[in-house]
């Protein structure tokens, strides 16, 4: 099964550019087949395993973890299918559609050091031809940047393999506890650039902001969560690595919450949106793949609802109004992302609350609270419908898509504890009295943008390594 | 052996060095493979351990032969190294052909407009 899953896209893909016609029904099909095995492992709780006979740690696994983490693929690339299939789309970017879904399942179910390796270096080079494939300047230098960094992040996990393989005999990701501090340090440097975490992760809010809309949905829906899961998979492997993975989350949780405070721009708001729900994921391992599917689900119905906004200035947008479906979209998936009952974000932000201790409990509270006042900038836009633009109804069936599957997940399975529906509440209450007496207003300053140069990118992740590095050698 | 393996991550270094403080985009990314063939080297390095011999069936099995493994691995590393050199080389050509220069300030501004 585990093959099909990624083959089966791959597979797709090849077809759907010999015979164009039934690329679509093809693509479909494969991504229906992720989103129904993954959650047949999800329901069933089974773990599959294959391993290399006389290996050397190789291993392929889908564990209920990594299928939430499919479940996120397959449901965000349906949406995003459905999405273009309005528009005229080259049979190219189907096809690269197609690739990066089976290789983005390979991510999830790679399961050693190397593999991991092969499939993050495949998919960061797939999704560089999905975000240059218009060879519009702009895009073109988002994807050159993009491709670069997360190359450098690949060479460090690429030392911090060797040292494993030196100190054990082989790629198993078990063995990294055995191997020197500074070997797992590296392949967490390697695995924060590539997942948008904290330091390591700033080219995020550019690169999703510059790219097209369904290409902003696929990487922040589900192109960052392939270095989520192994960072997960690390910190369950021992307490020590699960305290950096937790002190990170936190780290970027603040970091993305206090850059979103500043943004006018919605899609860049967005964008560093996903830079702080990264934290969350992070924060609490047991709980992070379905906050990982909630967060996915939400964001890439947000990048798609801001296809048909008149403009991209929040201000602007807030004196002009939108479209009742944007809104109807804006205002679902926000409510999902601040923690609202009944939607997916409630029942995966209980879930995440309920494993925290002490200070980080507290600190991720103010967070959480945060994200719900920032996030009352889309809820509370007015709507008018004379400022939709024609055509702009074409691409509600997707985001009735991504909304009917945040209201199924937050519906099965929420939690009936009175304090946490309560506790909901008040975050919500608190936030948005936050946003009227000044986080609403905060984005009329304007933050200097050179951290956001090329250079200071790659010296961020050179600047996080040594930290790292510092606090590893200490005790 | 020792001096070899200091030779080699000093090569890593100078590839580092040079991806953070060259302004050249073009040097940029051939410091970026300057730092991966250090780290292909630290990998054949790593499986010379044991012996130097390639790992072939031959008559006197007694001398020590070098470790397949890294070898094997590696060999996918240094073909997704190129290919991703070669792809940013690509978008750098194509980049330069509209704003005729190499400097990544100046690409970065002449991109805000």
């Amino acid at each position: 099964m585990l093959f099909a899953l990624v083959l089966g896209p791959l597979a797709a893909g090849v077809i759907g550019v010999l015979i164009p016609r039934i690329a679509v029904g093809m693509l479909l099909l494969s991504f229906l087949l992720t989103c129904s095995s993954s959650l047949f492992i999800i329901l069933a709780g089974i773990t599959l395993r294959y391993h290399l006979i006389d290996s050397y740690g190789v291993a392929i696994m889908a564990d209920p973890t990594a299928a939430w983490f499919m479940l996120t693929n397959g449901v965000v690339f349906t949406a995003v299918l459905i999405y273009i299939i309005q528009r005229k789309r080259l049979p190219f970017f189907l096809m690269l559609m197609a690739f990066l879904h089976g290789s983005l399942n390979a991510c999830f179910v790679a399961d050693d050091l190397f593999n991991l390796y092969v499939v993050l270096e495949l998919t960061t080079i797939i999704a560089f031809l999905m975000i240059g494939c218009t060879l519009k300047d702009r895009h073109l230098w988002n994807a050159l940047r993009y491709l670069f960094l997360s190359n450098i992040g690949m060479l460090f996990f690429l030392i911090g393999t060797i040292m494993v393989y030196e100190s054990s005999g082989d790629f198993a990701l078990a063995s990294l506890t055995e191997a020197p501090h500074a070997a797992s340090l590296l392949i967490i440097t390697g695995l924060l650039v590539k997942g948008g975490v904290f330091l390591p992760g700033l080219w995020l809010p550019h690169a999703h902001s510059q790219a097209e809309t369904p290409v902003s949905a696929i990487l922040s829906g589900v192109v960052v969560k392939m270095g989520l899961l192994p960072l997960i998979r690390l910190a369950e492997l021992s307490p020590g690595l699960g305290s950096v993975v937790s002190v990170i989350g936190i780290c970027a949780a603040v970091l993305g919450i206090t850059l979103a405070a500043f943004e006018r721009d919605i899609k860049r708001f967005l964008a560093c949106s996903t830079l702080s729900q990264v934290g969350f994921v992070l924060v609490a391992p047991a709980a992070g793949a379905l906050y990982a599917f909630g967060h996915g689900v939400a964001k890439a119905s947000l990048f798609l609802a801001t296809a048909n906004l008149p403009t991209r200035d929040l201000p602007t947008l807030r004196e002009n109004g939108v479209s009742a479906i944007s809104m109807t979209a804006l205002t679902a998936a926000g409510l999902s992302i601040c923690g609202v009952p009944l939607m997916v974000g409630f029942n995966a932000k209980t879930a995440v609350f309920q494993s925290l201790v002490s200070w980080q409990y507290w600190v991720m509270l103010a967070a959480a609270t945060c994200t719900a006042g920032l996030l009352a900038r889309l809820l509370f836009l007015p709507v008018r419908e004379r400022d939709a633009q024609p055509g702009s109804l074409d691409h509600w069936q997707a985001l009735l898509f991504l909304t009917g599957i945040m209201l199924l997940f937050g519906i099965i399975g929420v939690p009936e504890a009175f304090s946490d529906w309560a506790k909901a509440a008040i975050t919500l209450l608190v936030g948005w009295l936050l946003h009227r007496l000044f986080l609403g207003r905060l984005n009329r300053i304007e933050l200097p943008a050179d951290w956001e140069h090329f250079e200071h990118l790659v010296g961020m992740t050179c600047v996080m390594l040594l930290i790292l590095l510092l606090f590893g050698v200490m005790p | 052996m020792q001096p070899m393996k200091i030779m080699i991550l000093m090569t890593i270094v100078i590839g580092l060095v040079g991806v953070l403080f060259k302004r050249n985009l073009l040097l940029r990314i051939l410091s970026l493979d300057v730092m991966s063939t250090g780290i292909i080297s630290l990998f054949v390095f790593t499986a010379a351990r044991s012996g130097r011999r390639a790992p072939t069936i031959v008559t006197n099995p007694a001398s020590p032969y070098a470790d397949p493994v890294p070898q094997a691995v590696v060999l996918t590393s240094i073909v997704i190294g190129f290919s991703i050199v070669a792809l940013l080389l690509v978008c750098a050509i194509s980049l330069a052909k509209r704003f005729p220069t190499l400097d990544v300030k100046e690409i970065e501004r002449y991109r805000e407009d």
